[in-house]
């Protein structure tokens, strides 16, 4: 009874930190830094870690630092795939207040992203907290913190369980039929330089 | 009438592969032998093939007896397998696999063979028997019927397999142990 109780009190204590945190998560946040301290520092900002699927074939990019916001990109195969905003707002002479929101573009290469990150709410939201996270670490001249951006994406996880199957399938299918190309094209060189002797 | 007919046939050939012992099927033997004779094994390449360029073509056979297949690379021979038919009764057939031996005694590509130039993926034989019944079927060979597929004793075979795939590097049979990437670029 005792550890039924505990592991339905700990699913609720779950549920009201997602709850809390998609309620608050995404606000902005006020850095006592100057905004052009803050501008310089975000430059430097590197991609979350984790949040991407796979690594393979991605880039991440600065692409716009001006008075108003920092903009990275993620690009895929070259291809834009998502897009990072942080608006910066100045407070006063020595402080910034930064807000992080992603986007997708609407067509193009991967489609209407932009309508998938409306649909897949907790994905669009574990991409907020996982590039708030790297923003607040940049500019606090610390390590980037893994448990902050975890139950988040633990949620993502759970939510979209089928969705990712499908996305793993899918991916799976396109990598088997690149792979299949490849080694079609070998053996039709073979049989080319065959025919040439 | 064409649609019952169709379901007719599948359902024959679906049957003919259920409640049998190992290796027989309800087909007779004349049959086997001809679907045998004329197996496609393009899926099974794409499927089995580790990064050096493999050709399997009959090279021997004894009508309604057996078929012997050759797996070759750049006209060298890498290993053979055989179907020997035996027939049960006149529309039951039982099939045994051999599989040519390596100098150590063992079946060739066993699953516990070390080679510095593998030409298939081990263990080669459910691939054989898969590759058997989908065409006695007449389904496409789908490795999702192969019980597991990765062994450590595809590691030699899943690096020449990534040069392949990726065009990286090419190799092969008759490359050395070790070749310098920039010795085997691709096409070769």
């Amino acid at each position: 009874m005792t550890r039924l109780t505990m592991t339905f009190g700990s699913l609720i204590a779950f549920g009201l930190y997602i709850l809390f945190d998609f309620t608050w998560g995404e606000s902005a946040v006020t850095y006592k830094q100057p905004i052009a301290a803050v501008r310089a520092k975000l430059e430097t900002a590197q991609a979350p870690p984790l949040v991407f699927g796979s690594e393979h074939n991605k880039r991440f990019k600065l692409v716009q630092n001006d008075s108003h916001s920092v903009v990275w990109i993620v690009e895929e195969g070259g291809k834009e795939a998502l897009r990072f905003i942080a608006h910066l707002t100045p407070v006063g002479a020595d402080a910034t207040e930064v807000r992080v929101d992603v986007s997708g573009p609407t067509s193009g290469a991967f489609g209407d992203v932009q309508r998938r990150l409306s649909e897949y709410r907790s994905v669009r939201h574990m991409y907020v907290i996982a590039m708030k996270e790297r923003v607040a670490a940049t500019l606090g001249d610390r390590m980037y913190n893994w448990a902050v951006v975890a139950p988040t994406v633990a949620f993502a996880t759970i939510a979209n369980l089928t969705g990712l199957s499908k996305q793993m399938d899918s991916a799976g299918e396109a990598f088997r039929h690149s792979d299949r190309e490849a080694i079609r094209k070998a053996y039709a060189n073979e049989a080319a330089r065959q025919g040439g002797r | 009438m064409k649609y019952l007919k169709f379901m007719a046939l599948s359902v024959a050939a679906v049957l003919s592969g259920c409640g049998q012992p190992p290796g027989q099927y309800a087909i007779g033997v004349h049959e086997v032998y001809e679907r045998l004779l004329n197996s496609d094994f393009t899926e099974f390449r794409y499927d089995r093939q580790c990064g050096i360029l493999i050709h399997i073509k009959v090279a021997e056979r004894q009508p309604d007896q057996s078929i012997t297949w050759e797996v070759s690379s750049i006209g060298r021979r890498m290993l053979s397998f055989t179907a020997r038919l035996t027939a049960v009764d006149a529309t039951h057939t039982k099939i045994d696999i051999e599989v040519s031996k390596e100098a150590n005694g063992r079946e060739a590509y066993d699953g516990n063979q070390k080679y510095w130039r593998p030409a298939v993926q081990q263990p080669l034989r459910p691939a054989l028997e898969e590759q058997i019944a989908s065409t006695l079927s007449e389904r496409p060979y789908s490795d999702k019927h192969l019980p597991h597929k990765i062994i450590p004793a595809n590691d030699a075979c899943d690096i020449q397999q990534a040069g392949l795939i990726t065009g990286a590097y090419c190799v092969r049979a008759d490359d050395p142990p070790t070749i310098e990437p920039r010795d085997a670029r691709c096409p070769r």
